[in-house]
Parts: structure tokens; sequence; C-alpha cells
């Protein structure tokens, strides 16, 4: 190494789900070389679904992260869904919802308050973070119990449910079944309250820049399960047309795909990126405390998608509470549906961002192709460019601060590498 | 510090249990009985079940211990299996969460280890005077491998000791 150059390597980062590290070079005060490097191992689940019965990809997919499998199954049944030409509305679309709700109850109070605070209050750690805020760290864990019991009633169980099947569920509860979550939901939607205004007030490090944010966007509500993707520059697309506009490359460092937008570059996405694009479409109370504490709209400092996270966790509440009260228990579990062949794309809002998939069904309906694309390998590229715009100001800070605020700069996009390693193909070139 | 917790209640720590209209003792059972000896935790479970005083839960990952503890518990046991094992169906009693083996430091809740969650759970003061962490040295974790024969005696030893326990409390 010549003496003006510097290595800044985080060879196994801390505090995100799954295998990763960092690598950044720089040479006379210029940036030379940054890596967001993904080593987990790739899961060959695209492969793996191959040859498989159509109503086995909920369940398969789900398997893919233990933090997120709802959004798996969700964008599996639509995708499917679209193939067998079925729409599920009415109370089954709600509890959909509904679930989708507890998940990201759960995972975005997981993220924020024991992954992602610690670098805001100083600590290396939860458990060194715990002994000082106690009450923060019991009331978060309270809140993301709430949202794993919504996840167990409708999924059948916390981590990786069975429930969820194409044209609805196998089994919905009583309406007085749902019904006594209320009580809980209400105490959610305080306690969420209270932290909200508790992360607003943390010191966020000064970064902005214009991203490209995308996101769903439906025309009646705040994005889950259905709308078109959309963003801040224009986009306008269904799922259907996303391989035309969304390109996947492979990169040698890394075991997980980069995405990027077509003649554009790298992009954003998850809980910033859906606010940022879809404040309108919130309950006031939860645009009313986003004022209150100062939001900015659009949020452009990646740093603060922790208050998006809680944000979005207050809008979870009052969505879920709302299904409660108008739930009415429907006739059937799911609707009734012809097996096709053909092509099915779906797109739906995982916490962690849009998660797209497509199959190809032979006509008694076992996968033919598969294609997942999960958040994280979007946002991948788009962390490495904001290591790199960042870089030179980290840098002028001391060395063990600069690797900290390196790794809190990975840590703003929650990313779930385990979800991320899939890629199929590997290409060596030699001479 | 070290903080060393009760191998077995005192029995003035008995005598205050039988009073209080708390949970006597609860159990996690923690592993994946699909996982040949990491089985060993479900298994305790099914052996305790209908046992008065114990409330027990079986739990696929440390991580799920930190939600259902609620820091009114008399006594909280937790039974798992170990890897890397020398002597399958050795039983480790363990009752420092301190010396629990945090080899693997804390790397994300796809694999948050039960020392880190215990220590997390002290923490918050969710853990009780009376802890008691079994160890049981497991052969094999392949998918679908039965449980093996030594681990599945040790489960019976360990099943006695907690219902010896709760009998105790009657």
């Amino acid at each position: 190494m010549s003496e003006k150059t510097r290595e800044y390597k985080v060879d196994y980062l801390a505090r995100v789900e799954g295998e990763g590290a960092l690598y950044i070079k720089v040479r006379g005060g210029e940036v030379v070389d940054v890596k967001f490097r993904i080593f987990e191992p790739p899961r060959l689940f695209e492969a793996i679904l191959i040859g498989r019965m159509y109503h086995e990809i909920p369940d398969i997919t789900a398997r893919i992260c233990g933090i997120c499998p709802i959004a798996y199954q969700m964008s599996s049944v639509h995708a499917i869904e679209q193939i067998f030409g079925v729409s599920v509305g009415g109370p089954l679309r709600e509890l959909r919802r509904l679930v989708y709700c507890g998940e990201w109850i759960e995972s975005h109070f997981l993220h924020a308050f024991l992954l992602h605070l610690p670098d805001f209050l100083g600590y290396d750690d939860a458990i060194q973070m715990a002994k000082d805020h106690p009450e923060q760290v019991k009331t978060a864990l309270r809140v993301k119990k709430i949202g794993n019991d919504i996840v167990a009633l409708l999924g059948g169980r916390e981590v990786h449910p069975i429930n969820v099947r194409v044209g609805g569920f196998y089994k919905v509860p009583t309406k007085d079944r749902l019904y006594h979550l209320k009580n809980d939901l209400k105490q959610g939607k305080q306690l969420t309250i209270q932290l909200l205004e508790w992360v607003s007030k943390l010191d966020f490090p000064e970064f902005e820049l214009d991203y490209e944010f995308v996101s769903l966007k439906h025309p009646r509500e705040y994005p889950q399960n259905e709308g078109l993707i959309v963003s801040n520059r224009g986009l306008e697309i269904s799922a259907d047309e996303f391989e035309e506009y969304f390109i996947e490359e492979q990169v040698q460092h890394s075991n997980a795909l980069h995405t990027y937008i077509k003649g554009r570059g790298s992009y954003m996405v998850g809980p910033l990126a859906r606010i940022n694009l879809n404040r309108d479409m919130l309950y006031d109370g939860v645009r009313e405390m986003l004022q209150q504490v100062g939001f900015p709209q659009p949020c452009i400092n990646p740093f603060m998608s922790i208050i998006a996270r809680v944000a979005e966790t207050l809008y979870a509440f009052e969505e879920s509470l709302r299904i409660v009260d108008e739930y009415v228990e429907p006739e059937r579990p799911a609707v009734e549906y012809e097996v096709k062949g053909g092509r099915g794309c779906a797109c739906t809002e995982a916490p962690r961002g849009i998660l797209y998939h497509r199959y190809d069904l032979s006509p008694d309906g076992k996968v033919v192709s598969a294609k997942i694309i999960p958040p994280t390998a979007q946002n991948q590229k788009r962390i490495e460019d904001d290591l790199r715009i960042m870089a030179p100001s980290i840098i002028k800070l001391p060395r063990q601060k600069a690797v900290w605020r390196f790794e809190q700069a990975v840590r703003n996009y929650d990313p779930c590498i385990s979800c991320a390693t899939h890629f199929l193909r590997f290409e060596l070139d030699e001479e | 510090m070290t903080r060393v917790y009760h191998v077995r209640p005192t029995s003035s720590d008995l005598n205050s249990m039988r009073n209080s209209g708390r949970v006597k003792i609860r159990v996690f059972c923690v592993g994946n009985p699909q996982r040949g000896d990491d089985g060993v935790g479900h298994i305790v479970a099914d052996l305790l079940t209908g046992e008065e005083n114990i409330v027990l839960d079986k739990v696929r990952t440390p991580a799920e211990i930190l939600d259902k503890l609620t820091g009114e518990e008399e006594c909280v046991i937790v039974v798992d299996a170990m890897e890397k094992a020398t002597t399958p169906g050795k039983v480790h009693r363990l009752t420092s969460i301190e010396n629990l083996s945090t080899k693997t430091p804390w790397r994300s809740t796809h694999s948050l280890t039960l020392p880190e969650v215990l220590k997390i759970a002290e923490s918050l003061s969710l853990i009780p005077k009376n802890l008691l962490v079994y160890g049981v040295e497991g052969a094999s974790f392949e998918y679908m491998a039965p449980v093996s024969e030594d681990v599945m005696r040790a489960c019976y030893v360990v099943a006695e000791e907690i219902r010896r326990l709760a009998r105790q409390i009657l």
C-alpha cells in the first residue's frame, strides 16, 4: 500500500441481515474503489422452483427470508393469480394487507431499534444499548411482538408462515378472533407515536442527495400489494414491464446481482422512497406527526430512513385498526380459480422495498422459469454510490469513526443480504 | 462482572415461588425437530406437557425468547442443543450468562445466538434470579435425521430434572 493510499475494510458487516463486507480504497484524497461485497453463498431459489407446482411457490419462496416471508408469499401469489386471471378482493384482500402490516411492524422495529439505533447512540450493539436505554428497547420489543402476533394469527406461525395461498388463505379468522387484536393494536399505535417522537430527535449526519426513489403507487391507498411502479423522475410502469426498464448485472465482488434503471443508474427502494412518493396516502395522523417532528418533504437524507421506518409502522397500526374494525368474515377462505399456463409478474412492497417476481407456468401449473429480484439487490448499487459520494467527507474523520460512519450508511438501507444472494451464472474471463 | 444465577432455587426461593402469583417455571424449548438432534428442546417440551407449575414455549430460534419473556417469571429454563460437541448426549447445566460462549459475534437476527439473546434480556431486567440453561450435545443435525439414542436419553434426564423442580414448588 503506498503512502497516500488508505483502505477502509469491514470484513464482516455487523447488524445487517446476512453476510456482507465493505471495502473502500482512497488514494490521495480520491476514492478509487468502493465495494459492498455480499459473500453469503447463492441461494439458488429460482432454480429450486423449476418443476415445482404453482401452489408450492408461496411456501418455498417464503423460506428465502425469516424476516420478510410475507412479502415473498404476496409477490408470488399475485404473479400466479395474474396467470390464472384471478382477482382477490373484499375481506381476503383486506386480510392480505393486514398480514403485510404485521410484517412491516416486526421488520421495521427490529431494524430500527436493534440494528440501526445503536449507530445513532454510539453503541457497538443492541446489548450495550439495552443497558442504558432499557425502556426504549423494551417498548420496541413490545411493538415488534404485536407485529409477530398479527403474522402468527393470519399466517399460522410467526416465522415462515404457512397460511397464504393462491386465491387467498387456507383458513381465515373469525371476526371475534380478529377483534381480539384490537387492544394490542391500540397500544402499539401509542407506543409507536412515542418512539417516533424519540427517534426524530436523534442526531442525523448531514447528507442529502438527489435520489431516484422507486416504489409502488396506488390511487386509493398507501402501497403494499398493488400499484404501478413509479419514481420521482417520471417512471410509471406496470410490473409486467419491470424487466424492460430495470437491468440486473453481475459484478465480480458480490454474490448478489446489481440492479439499475436502464440508461439512468442506481435508485433507492424502501420506506424512504415509499414515504416520499406516497405521503399523500398516509393517514392524516401519520402525516401530521411527520410534520410535527420536522420530517422534510421530500426527505433526501438516507440517515433519516429510521424515521420513515417508524412512521410506516405507525401507518401499519392505523391500517390494521381500520381493517379489524371493518372486517367481515368471508364465505370462503380463497376464491376459486382454474389452473392455466402463461407468464405472470408482480411487485409488492416488502419492508425493504419493491420485491419483483416473475413466473412462467406450464398448462398444468408447473414452474418453467422463475425470476425474483429482492429489494436489497436493487439497493446494492445505490449503497455503493452513497458510499462513494460520502467517502471524501467521511475519510476526514478519525479512522474508527470513519469506519463506523461507512457501516451506518450501509445500514440506512436495512440490507437483507440473505434475500439478495441468488445469482446463477458465473463467468470467468482469463487471458 | 459475571453474574451467576442459581443452578437450583434455594429453599427460600422455593417458598417465594410457591407463594407468588407469578409464572413459576417457564421453559423455552429451542430447536428444529426436523433437524435431528436439534429437536432436543421440542422433545423435552413434549415430555413435560401437562406438568403443573410449568409454562412451556417451543421456539425455533433463540430470538423468539425475547418476544416471550415478560420479566414476571420466577424461574427461566432454556433447553437447546449444542453443536460441534464431542460427547453426544452429554448434558451441560449453565448458570452464568457471561460465561456462555459468544464466539459467534452479533451478526444479524437471522443468526442471533442464545447467549446474545440472554444478554439482551439481562440488560432489560427480564431474567429472574433463577436461570438454568440446559445444553445437550448433539451428534447429527441433518434434515429429517432421527434423534440419536444418547440424545434421546439425555432428553429424559433433562425433563425429569425440570419435573422434579416443578414438583418441589407444589
